[in-house]
């Protein structure tokens, strides 16, 4: 039997129903605010990070289109994969802006690095193919001024002057310019035809690439140094 | 001169203000003698008897006997630049290496015609393009693997 009269056990299970009410109802509402906020900032990193790789991925495009000595067959690749990366993002954007959960969300932001790399090996891809694309345009006026220094030292040797020092120079132009563009050739042939799903795998052969082309900055820099030595030679002979 | 050199002379200078003809004729006689001897009466002694003989033998090296001073080298030690001492035979087919100059600078060639010089100024204009383009494969390589930098919610 009980020992409260169920007046008063009414009034208890109202009093308990007005508390859960009064009290639970905003605590959960709260917590579902809390989250949607985090949600949204969340949503707003990600929407930046594809902003950012957007911009980056315009700047390659344009980059890879006005690069005066890539091959249009190279040219097409490497915008097509740009092009490829750009639309991708989007649609990843539109995904993510549609995840109702944080869980979901960090899925597919981190999709943002793993699905295109574009920092990782799309940015190092083009610039490499420019760098190769640069060390053509700097072999033009050098293997120019090879010429006009062979020039020089022909007519020098017409007038009985001794020119083996600046022929010796004048060679090593050369010299040094074949391997800058050896270099710059491989080095260009290899990363074209990577992509970027084949990352990290891939990094090695970009590695390789960047050393080549180190080396080949400092065969131009030593034809530069050489086609001055040859000049300031024929200066004195 | 070396700077070790120079701080070398520099209290041996201010401690002999008058030490002599050869104070202003044998600078280069005065470069090797050791800091150590400044010290003490005996130093001084050992300093001036070294000061002296290396100064006789300045003037006996000297390629102007009677001269006190010699002061221009041989126009051909100077003149020619030093690429041009190197041999460089053109039949060896190996040419002469010069060192890479630093990036970002072509001195200018006296005598070198405008074409030459302009194609020395584009050709070390590209070099210095490439030098960026490499940078941004640098930055690019050296992002974290897992957030590219931003990507981290």
């Amino acid at each position: 039997m009980s020992r409260f009269p169920p007046t008063a056990k009414a009034v208890v299970a109202g009093w308990l129903l007005a508390t859960v009410m009064l009290l639970g109802v905003p605590v959960s509402a709260r917590a579902a605010s809390r989250q949607a906020a985090t949600l949204t900032a969340g949503k707003a990193i990600c929407d930046a990070a594809v902003t950012h790789r957007e911009a980056t991925l315009s700047a390659l495009i344009a980059e890879v289109g006005a690069a005066p000595h890539v091959t249009q067959a190279d040219k097409a690749t490497l915008s097509a994969a740009l092009h490829s990366a750009a639309a991708g993002l989007q649609a990843l954007k539109t995904s993510f802006d549609a995840d109702r959960t944080l869980a979901q969300l960090r899925v597919d932001c981190r999709r943002i690095v793993t699905g295109f790399y574009v920092y990782l090996f799309l940015v190092p891809q083009v610039h490499l193919v420019a760098a190769a694309d640069r060390v053509q345009s700097a072999s033009g006026p050098l293997s120019d001024l090879a010429g006009l220094i062979g020039d020089q030292i022909t007519a020098a040797a017409a007038r009985g002057e001794n020119v083996s020092s600046a022929q010796g120079y004048d060679t090593d132009i050369s010299t040094q310019l074949a391997a800058a563009e050896q270099a710059a050739a491989t080095a260009a042939a290899t990363v074209v035809v990577l992509a970027a799903s084949g990352y990290p795998g891939n990094r090695p052969t970009i590695e390789s690439a960047r050393a080549s082309l180190g080396d080949a900055e400092r065969d131009l820099a030593a034809a530069v140094s050489a086609a001055s030595a040859a000049l300031a030679a024929l200066k004195v002979a | 001169m070396h700077p070790l050199q120079a701080a070398a002379r520099r209290p041996v200078d201010l401690m002999l203000p008058g030490a002599g003809v050869g104070a202003g004729s044998g600078p280069e006689e005065v470069a090797g003698i050791p800091v150590a001897v400044k010290a003490g009466a005996a130093g001084r002694v050992v300093f001036l008897a070294a000061l002296l003989a290396g100064f006789a033998a300045g003037c006996r090296s000297s390629p102007h006997p009677g001269s006190s001073a010699p002061t221009t080298p041989p126009a051909a030690s100077s003149a020619v630049p030093a690429a041009t001492t190197a041999p460089a035979p053109a039949a060896s087919g190996t040419g002469a290496t010069a060192q890479p100059q630093a990036s970002g600078s072509v001195t200018a060639i006296p005598g070198a015609t405008a074409q030459e010089s302009a194609d020395l100024a584009q050709a070390q204009q590209d070099i210095d393009q490439l030098e960026q383009e490499l940078s941004q494969v640098d930055a690019g390589l050296s992002k974290d693997p897992n957030t590219e930098g931003d990507v981290n919610p």
